[in-house]
């Protein structure tokens, strides 16, 4: 089943006919990638219910409570007073002989885990990750079908696909870090990453002819703020045990690793 | 105190967030809200009892945002000395210090065009239903909602590539 994008919107926002609403839910649960544009349209509404959210949990200053119970000398004269006059948005030498006292940030809000519909708050994150692989699958040739178990894993895009590509094992200081690389059985590439974040996500992806798909991806530790990483240190031991079972021989050194790069991850002819 | 005032009260919180995603600047964002609050005040009779308060006043900030605007760029063209720069009066226009202390989340926010971002605000973080979105917009549904799409298509390329740290 196709849905188009402004209908699994409509989905998220609760905006469709409740028998559009079971349909989209049914379809969920047996097509993973609608399911990952609802978590990732879901995680976005997560993300947002954050912005500027500090004010929700503080106190009004004074002259706003005052504003609306009308004790204020500031409240206006019935007959419409002309409000353009009342407030005045000046330049910056202004606002400061105005010295209002400038709020400091509030802490971060606490995270909300009330709205994932019971998933846990890494898959959003994770949604989030992958909705950029999303978009680089829809950009593929249209498999058979979209839904069952049998679905191609999705590939790597955007600033994962970036990564993967060009980034050193154990460096970067960016939300993407790749943790080691390796060859499989079959002789392909393969690298672990770790994407830091509130909820940050882990996962392996391998290079196929034309792009990195990824084979596993789940939860990770927050990264320590250690002042040394070894390559692979943080990698979580699920993904480590996904590495086992897939690996052939021993990680790539730095050596290696620089030299498949330099091959654009082809497999060295066996 | 009224209970029309009572729950202007209980919706000060969200007025200065909504504030905020118009104005950004802390001070600004208030002077914005104190506006609201002055106009919806003046303006009690036009609301209907039942109805909910939030879309109407959301609608005024909105109004009183334009408003403040247009006032603000005929100050700007008269007034604001040379040395301040097109931008310097536009609170729009974050300074340094609010960009350096805000959220991924909020810089992507405050980058979407204002049609786009107001729409996202109403919808995906006052959880207004689109029909009081458009309403508070003064603008048909289907204008909400193609705002709507393309302010989440932004988000979501600008937060992924950003890493979606929340």
């Amino acid at each position: 089943m196709t849905v188009p994008d402004e209908e699994v919107f409509a989905f998220v926002d609760g905006e469709l006919p409740p028998e559009a609403m079971a349909r989209i839910e049914a379809a969920m649960a047996t097509d993973p990638q609608l399911t990952l544009r609802v978590e990732t349209q879901r995680a976005l509404r997560r993300l947002l219910s954050g912005a500027h959210a500090g004010v929700l949990h503080r106190t009004p200053p004074e002259a706003l409570t005052a504003a609306v119970t009308g004790q204020s000398s500031s409240t206006p004269k019935p007959g419409g007073a002309k409000p353009a006059e009342v407030i005045a948005f000046p330049g910056a030498q202004a606002k400061k002989a105005k010295a209002k006292p400038r709020e400091a940030r509030p802490p971060k809000p606490a995270r909300t885990s009330d709205q994932g519909g019971g998933f846990p708050s890494w898959i959003a994150m994770a949604a989030c990750l992958v909705a950029g692989l999303v978009v680089g699958r829809m950009a593929m040739p249209s498999p058979a079908t979209l839904s069952g178990a049998d679905a191609p894993a999705p590939i790597a895009a955007g600033p994962l696909a970036k990564a993967l590509n060009s980034q050193a094992s154990g460096l970067g200081a960016g939300p993407i870090r790749i943790g080691l690389s390796f060859q499989d059985k079959a002789g392909l590439y393969c690298r672990t990453f770790q994407a830091s974040g509130q909820a940050p996500v882990a996962g392996v992806a391998c290079r196929e002819p034309s792009a990195w798909r990824v084979r596993s991806v789940g939860p990770a530790t927050p990264a320590s703020n250690a002042d040394y990483r070894t390559a692979g240190s943080e990698t979580p031991a699920a993904i480590l045990a996904t590495v086992d079972a897939m690996i052939a021989g021993q990680p790539l050194d730095a050596a290696g690793e620089a030299k498949a790069r330099a091959a654009g991850w082809k497999p060295a002819a066996r | 105190m009224d209970s029309f005032q009572t729950e202007m009260l209980a919706l000060l919180p969200r007025l200065r967030r909504m504030a905020r995603v118009l104005a950004w600047e802390p001070a600004d964002a208030d002077d914005l809200t104190q506006l609201t609050v002055e106009r919806a005040l003046t303006r009690r009779e036009q609301w209907r009892p039942g109805t909910k308060l939030d879309s109407w006043m959301f609608r005024i900030m909105r109004n009183a945002w334009i408003d403040e605007a247009r006032t603000r760029q005929r100050r700007g063209r008269v007034l604001a000395p040379p040395e301040h720069g097109e931008n310097a009066a536009d609170p729009s226009i974050p300074s340094l210090e609010a960009r350096l202390g805000a959220s991924a989340v909020e810089r992507a926010l405050a980058a979407l065009p204002e049609d786009q971002r107001i729409a996202v605000a109403l919808v995906l973080i006052e959880g207004l239903s689109y029909q009081e979105a458009a309403d508070s917009l003064e603008v048909p549904i289907g204008t909400l909602t193609s705002r709507l799409a393309r302010g989440r298509a932004t988000l979501q390329t600008v937060l992924i590539d950003q890493g979606a740290q929340p």
